[in-house]
């Protein structure tokens, strides 16, 4: 019965994910829709009631059932897949003149107190050299203003803990989400940032996952957008 | 240390509704101040494109920023309690919008932690009349009569109901559920499955996070592992029944607040959003409780003066130990009537061990008896504050009937 539901959930998904532009707004604006009328009407009997109850149902099929994300219903649904021994995935490296590589700090990537990861599958697939151009400039620019920052001492990022001992004054901003960071030593062997690398990493952890058995970095794409308008070079 | 409101929704005094109410909006406005989304909308891709929708499609780093502000102001009425209903109602839409437009980026856990801010504010505008210490209230007291004014100075016991508080505990004890019951029927309702709280996933779960670690070495101990795996599935899934069955959420709370401490050491993973979400639910009146003086005051007022009795609500709500008596002026014992150094008629006074303080002192020894406002009172024992407070408070009391709708009957 259950498996059934779920399989009708699912049916049901596929079937309107075409209309998802249309949907996703709607339900939006529809819960806040409702949300507003119960919030005037509030006074009224079994208005409350009401809207409570149906929004924890509809919040409790979206921590159970529903395969979905859709805002305002969200879940925390983290590290439920089994991690296999082996994995894969890639590493973005930003490159100076003298071809020195230092591993990206997401920090760097966005301008508030999180971190972002960098779509680097969809630029080592796909064929338009200009959207990845696109992409390294503007990683190139948001990691250079970072390093200016971290240099100067004063990162605009949010606050990793090891700052709360170092930097207590950083703590006016919201505490990042990740822990690790560039340093003003590490970067201070590198010139200018003008390219960047990335590398398609496989892992393979011990059978009990304690340790890193066997690591393999290998360069996948290379892009240096000041050298030259079409310089992407698909390495692998 | 932690209310289960679920199991119980009323309390002997508004404080901790009050406090989750600044903490929630503090919160938030902290999260959201330092966006910065002329920056955010520079990234040349959407990590998430479903939600693309919700991007403005002309200037939208002006109109975010411009929104996020109208947001921030909207958070600090809300913190003072002004106009819940809508301050937290609004909040709530942008909030959620910008929120939205995050996630285009960003499905992390900090960026859904703030839609559990979204839905918290909801339930405070939807059960906004139940909040008492707050300005909405002290406007409320606006249309009450001098009788019901007076008995509420007067009368001593009260109670509080908090279904705001009620219901936003079973969401974030959803939410957790939700998280767990994943862990166990990720690959379908009828497979459930033990795996990930095996020791190896655990281990690599941790390896592959940040194998350089402080705490790498504890993977290698499979016990351990095992039952940190165990460890999070009972929590994650015991919150919820803990709420529901109605008994104490203290230890699940601190479990999780070890488990959030356990993921900064072990993946390097900081979230520190459920610290706050957490902090929600303590028992802030059984400290607030411990705080407020013990001595006994008594408190002279103008039972014939709305404005006087409306600006004594607030502390005789804070007088959760009772150790401040409200007297009307009619009612004053002899001792305190008869003083030379005393006039009813002109200010209220406090009395405290054979001394009186009259008019601003009054008040400042009020303050006093409530020893949280002690950055107020220190304020207030400055000179010049004095000199300045005095004037104004003579000026007040002077004019009450005729420009501070002092209704004298």
């Amino acid at each position: 019965m259950s498996e059934l539901l779920i399989i009708s959930v699912e049916t049901l998904v596929e079937a309107l994910r075409p209309y998802a532009d249309l949907l996703l707004p709607l339900i939006f604006l529809g819960f806040f829709f409702l949300s507003t009328l119960a919030i005037i009407f509030s006074d009224r009997k079994y208005i409350k009631k009401s809207y409570v109850s149906g929004f924890l149902v509809v919040l409790l099929l979206f921590q159970t059932i529903m395969p979905l994300y859709i805002t305002p219903f969200i879940n925390w649904h983290k590290f439920s897949s089994e991690r296999p021994a082996e994995s894969a995935g890639y590493e973005v490296h930003i490159v100076d003149e003298s071809g020195n590589e230092i591993q990206l700090d997401r920090k760097a990537t966005l301008a508030f107190n999180g971190v972002a990861s960098i779509p680097s599958e969809q630029m080592v697939t796909n064929n338009s050299n200009e959207t990845n151009q696109e992409i390294a400039q503007w990683i190139l620019k948001r990691t250079s203003e970072y390093r200016a920052e971290v240099e100067r001492g004063e990162p605009t990022r949010g606050a990793v803990p090891s700052d709360v001992w170092n930097l207590p004054h950083r703590l006016y901003r919201f505490p990042a989400h990740s822990v690790g960071a560039w340093t003003a030593d590490e970067l201070s062997g590198f010139s200018e940032f003008i390219g960047i690398r990335i590398y398609y990493v496989q892992t393979e952890t011990s059978s009990d996952g304690s340790q890193i058995v066997s690591q393999s970095e290998e360069l996948v794409l290379e892009i240096y957008p000041e050298k030259s308008p079409d310089n992407s070079t698909e390495v692998a | 240390m932690f209310v289960n409101y679920f199991a119980d929704d009323e309390r002997t005094s508004p404080i901790n509704l009050a406090i989750a109410r600044a903490i929630l909006g503090i919160w938030l406005i902290w999260k959201t101040v330092m966006y910065d989304w002329r920056l955010f909308v520079e990234v040349p891709f959407h990590q998430t494109p479903e939600f693309a929708w919700a991007v403005p499609p002309v200037a939208p780093g002006l109109i975010l920023t411009v929104e996020k502000w109208i947001l921030i102001g909207l958070l600090i009425g809300f913190v003072l309690g002004y106009r819940i209903q809508f301050t937290a109602g609004v909040s709530a839409f942008l909030l959620a919008h910008l929120g939205t437009v995050r996630a285009t980026q960003l499905t992390s856990g900090e960026t859904e932690s703030l839609f559990i801010g979204v839905y918290f504010l909801i339930f405070f505008a939807l059960f906004s009349e139940t909040d008492v210490l707050s300005v909405d209230s002290l406007r409320r007291t606006k249309h009450e009569s001098l009788d019901t004014l007076r008995s509420r100075l007067e009368s001593g016991a009260a109670s509080y109901r908090m279904p705001a508080l009620k219901w936003s505990l079973v969401v974030i004890a959803l939410i957790y559920f939700g998280s767990g019951f994943d862990k166990i029927f990720h690959s379908g309702i009828l497979n459930p499955t033990l795996e990930f709280a095996t020791s190896e996933n655990i281990a690599r779960i941790t390896t592959s996070y940040r194998s350089d670690g402080p705490l790498q070495f504890v993977t290698e101990n499979s016990i351990l592992m095992r039952m940190g795996g165990i460890g999070t599935l009972v929590l994650e899934l015991g919150f919820l029944i803990a709420v529901l069955v109605g008994i104490t959420i203290t230890p699940v709370i601190v479990g999780l607040f070890g488990f959030t401490v356990s993921n900064v050491l072990l993946l390097g993973i900081h979230f520190v959003d459920v610290y706050v979400i957490l902090l929600l639910f303590a028992a802030w009146d059984l400290g607030y409780e411990r705080i407020v003086r013990v001595r006994q005051i008594d408190v002279v007022f103008d039972e014939r003066c709305q404005f006087c009795m409306r600006s004594l609500v607030p502390f005789a709500i804070l007088d959760i130990n009772n150790t401040v008596t409200f007297l009307p002026q009619s009612e004053a014992p002899d001792p305190y009537s008869q003083r030379n150094d005393v006039d009813f008629e002109r200010v209220m006074y406090v009395f405290h061990n054979g001394n009186s303080y009259e008019g601003y002192y009054a008040f400042r020894e009020l303050l006093r008896q409530y020893r949280c406002f002690f950055p107020v009172v220190w304020f207030m024992g400055l000179s010049f504050v004095e000199d300045f407070g005095n004037r104004i408070y003579r000026y007040v009391a002077e004019n009450r009937g005729t420009k501070f709708t002092c209704r004298v009957e």
